[in-house]
């Protein structure tokens, strides 16, 4: 036997109150007087109505019959439901992308936040795993119970910009969940219901998305070339609202001086594109809007021009129909025998030489191998969304044969499902097929494709080129300390090991060593620009297990506190009648 | 035996030289020892008067006829009795050993003064049943009226006194002595007072109080059990409450007081602890209202 709430003890000083009462009450004397008809007069209290001299006089009969009402009521055992969640455990997963700022008065995410921390409030110790999503998700508590702990983490996430990548960490999250019935709360702006993983009937799933009604008119697209003398800029706009829009695009440079500025009207639901033309040359162009929509990361865009002209080197052995397309971009275009290809350095190298490949320290272009033998290939094109196509959509295009694809490169076309064009890490771009094997020169796209590949490549001589928030990648620098300084000169990061971890934030970014100094922007990915509309609900039940009884608040300690005030009234109102003996 | 206790011995002879003063020109019917300014039949010469036709021809005076030759007829004062009337108040507020003493001192000094004139004297006190009341004249009976106070044991009334006064009260008195510790609400004894013109010329009233209900010191707490009708306060003395109370029982005085006036009844405050000797022979000389 113990006793389960040992800390009432302190209430046995209400006992000792009550004897302290008993003895030390008054003990009146008995005088006899000629007439107490004054004496009553001056003790009489003000006058009072009726019903309170009722009171007065009944004063311990009311007592008693409240405090035995009260009685019943702490036997009856009142209880009010506290807490919502239900399961064992509890797992966040929280999207940390861009589109997570949009917002109306607070950011989607900020509203998550608060949401997040009065759900711990009703946690009642049990764990908690809080899951970021990302290229990689991080767990940033393992079942956590220490609620100090939990919210010191929800206070200090942050949006990290990066696409939003739901399944990763559905995955990372189901690998928590076990066998225990788990409550899983999804905080981001829409999620379809199709992609939560349902196989698992011990698991809860609550989508909190954001609000319904954001709207968003975003600088989707921002490309801008140089001819040498002057430059040129193409803004794409989309208004993704269901009223005309009037904004003022305006492209400033980097010290933030308006070039240019134009007002523009945006239909509803419409993308609109506009271009300037004899721009003055500036290494990096911000365009921006000045939209009063709910989500502001994306009416700003930077880009990069490079100022310096690039060379680009054909190999000799490469079909004509190569050579003469990047003729048409590019005016300054060698044509090398293919045996002083590997001489060129600083330029950027069209070849299908595939040693060159790890020769060269800068990316090559290259179409074709020379080392393999090609196989037949059937099947459609299809392609990722990566910076290449945005301008040239392959759709339609022949190809015969392809060579087989490196294992570790990453594939941005495919043919069926052979991989047609490929990335290294480095940088290099490999399309794995002869020109003379496929129809594509035929296409509008190939002379895009070639232009946006030499302008990717040829980007890295003055600027490090594009990245996308939080992207590793190898960058090719000379020798020496590197750092990372955002546009006001702030201190970042370093760079080691060649590889360049880019800033969250987009924006404009300076790579310097002791004596050299690159740029580079980190844009935000296309769909991070477009925000959906939220989507809030629930999926799965869980099983009622008894732990549902932790949650209920009891009220029967507090009435049982206020009887016990109620008979030390009584006796406080015995006091002032006088004992019997 | 209970007559000593009473009243000293020579109390009789002190007293008997005092008598009831007053200005009430009321007189009873009979006989008395007090000279009236009427005419009436007594041996006191008073006026001359013409004679008139049916005037009485035995007091005619010869003498001054003789001299004058004119009818003159002799006239002479009146004697007439004066009747009073002592009502004694039989509450139990008066049942206070020191305070029930002392007032049937007083009554029984009243009424022996009274007799001793050859006065007529009624005495009444509240009583739950009727009686006739003492009645009686001459200094023969100043001993049995002794004896009728000494048998009044106890103070036993237990009604209101203003309501049960009235009905103890004879018509016609000369003077009304009323004999009280006037511990009755106000209003009560408005009403009575306004009614007592009907019974008496001079009505007085005099007011036996205990230094104890002027200024109590009691000290602690205290049940405080009412004589009369039985009831307890439960007071807790402090200095703050015998002031209200004192304050409280000066109004009542003045109050009092007030009443009297206004009804042109005489009253007299008379203190227990003062004494008997003091409360006679100064305060009620004093005031007048014994010679």
């Amino acid at each position: 036997m113990g006793f389960s709430q040992i800390l009432f003890s302190w209430t046995a000083i209400i006992p000792v109150i009550v004897l302290l009462y008993y003895f030390f009450r008054k003990k009146y004397t008995d005088q006899t007087v000629s007439s107490t008809l004054f004496w009553s007069e001056i003790m009489q209290e003000t006058r009072v109505s009726p019903y309170l001299k009722h009171l007065q006089k009944n004063a311990l009969l009311y007592l008693q019959l409240l405090a035995l009402l009260l009685l019943v009521l702490a036997l009856m055992n009142p209880y009010v439901k506290k807490s919502t969640i239900v399961g064992a455990q509890t797992i966040f997963i929280v999207d940390t992308s861009a589109t997570m700022l949009a917002g109306k008065e607070q950011s989607t995410f900020d509203t998550h936040k608060k949401e997040m921390l009065s759900l711990v409030n009703e946690l009642d110790g049990r764990p908690v795993t809080l899951i970021t999503t990302g290229n990689t998700p991080k767990a940033i508590l393992q079942q956590e119970t220490k609620s100090k702990d939990i919210e010191k983490a929800i206070q200090e996430l942050q949006v990290t910009y990066e696409a939003a990548q739901m399944n990763k960490a559905l995955d990372v999250a189901q690998a928590f969940v076990g066998n225990t019935p788990t409550s899983i709360y999804v905080f981001t702006d829409a999620l379809d219901k199709k992609q939560l993983p349902m196989e698992k009937d011990t698991v809860k799933w609550i989508v909190k998305g954001s609000a319904k009604d954001l709207t968003n008119i975003a600088i989707t697209r921002f490309a801008a070339t140089t001819d040498g003398q002057s430059a040129m800029a193409l803004v794409q706009l989309q208004n993704d609202t269901d009223q005309e829009q009037n904004v003022t695009l305006s492209i400033e440079n980097i010290k933030g001086k308006e070039i240019v500025a134009e007002s523009v009207v945006l239909p509803p639901n419409e993308a609109i594109t506009k271009t300037f033309k004899d721009l003055p040359l500036e290494d990096t162009m911000t365009a921006k809007i000045d939209a009063k929509d709910d989500y502001a990361v994306d009416n700003s865009q930077p880009v990069l021009l490079q100022t310096a002209t690039s060379k680009v080197v054909v190999d000799q052995s490469m079909h004509q129909l190569i050579q003469k397309g990047l003729q048409t971009i590019n005016s300054s275009v060698k044509i090398v025998p293919s045996s002083q290809v590997a001489d060129n350095l600083d330029a950027t190298v069209v070849t299908n030489q595939t040693a060159l490949l790890e020769k060269m320290d800068k990316p090559i272009v290259l179409f074709g191998r020379d080392d393999v033998e090609k196989v037949e290939a059937t099947g459609e094109i299809s392609t990722t969304s990566d910076a290449l196509f945005a301008f040239s959509e392959l759709k339609d295009i022949y190809v015969s044969t392809v060579y087989p694809g490196f294992d570790n490169y990453k594939t941005i076309a495919s043919v069926g499902d052979q991989p047609f064009i490929q990335r290294s890490p480095k940088g290099d771009i490999v399309v794995l097929a002869d020109i003379a094997d496929t129809d594509w020169p035929l296409h509008p796209s190939f002379p895009l494709f070639l232009w946006s590949a030499e302008q990717e490549l040829s980007a890295s001589i003055g600027s490090l080129g594009i990245f996308t928030p939080n992207e590793q990648r190898a960058v090719a620098l000379t020798q020496g300390d590197w750092s990372v300084y955002s546009q006001e000169d702030e201190f970042l990061s370093s760079i080691t090991n060649g590889l360049l971890t880019a800033p969250m934030k987009p924006g404009i970014y300076t790579a310097r060593s002791k004596d050299e100094e690159k740029r580079f922007i980190v844009q935000l990915q296309a769909q991070e620009r477009v925000i959906e509309k939220g989507t809030s609900y629930t999926l799965g039940e869980l099983p009622d297990n008894g732990k549902e009884e932790i949650s209920k608040t009891s009220f029967v300690p507090w009435l049982i506190l206020i009887i016990l005030v109620l008979f030390v009234l009584e006796w406080e109102v015995q006091r002032r009648r006088g004992f019997t003996n | 035996m209970t007559q000593k206790l009473l009243l000293p011995e020579d109390w009789l002879a002190k007293i008997s030289r005092f008598q009831v003063a007053t200005a009430s020109k009321l007189r009873g019917q009979h006989k008395g020892s007090h000279r009236s300014q009427r005419f009436g039949a007594s041996l006191d010469f008073s006026d001359f008067r013409e004679y008139h036709l049916g005037d009485d021809v035995r007091q005619v005076d010869w003498n001054v006829f003789a001299r004058t030759d004119k009818y003159f007829i002799k006239r002479f004062l009146d004697e007439q009795e004066m009747r009073v009337h002592i009502l004694l108040d039989t509450t139990k507020s008066m049942g206070d050993q020191a305070k029930w003493t002392f007032t049937r001192q007083i009554v029984a000094s009243l009424g022996l003064m009274v007799l001793g004139r050859d006065d007529r004297l009624s005495f009444s006190f509240l009583q739950d049943e009727v009686r006739p009341p003492f009645r009686r004249k001459g200094a023969m009976y100043r001993r049995a009226f002794l004896q009728v106070i000494t048998e009044i044991e106890q103070a036993t009334y237990t009604n209101s006194f203003a309501q049960g006064a009235l009905k103890a009260l004879p018509k016609d008195s000369t003077v009304l002595f009323i004999v009280t510790d006037g511990l009755e609400p106000i209003d009560e004894w408005e009403q009575l007072l306004k009614r007592l013109p009907r019974f008496a010329g001079d009505v007085r009233i005099l007011q036996i109080v205990t230094q104890e209900e002027i200024a109590p010191e009691y000290t602690g707490d205290v049940r405080l059990l009412d004589r009369e009708t039985g009831r307890d306060v439960n007071v807790t003395m402090s200095s703050k409450v015998l002031d209200t109370y004192r304050a409280r029982r000066l109004l009542h005085e003045e109050e009092f007081e007030a009443i009297c006036r206004r009804f042109g009844v005489r009253q007299l405050q008379l203190k227990v602890e003062d004494g008997l000797q003091h409360a006679i022979f100064q305060q009620l000389l004093k005031a007048h209202w014994i010679r």
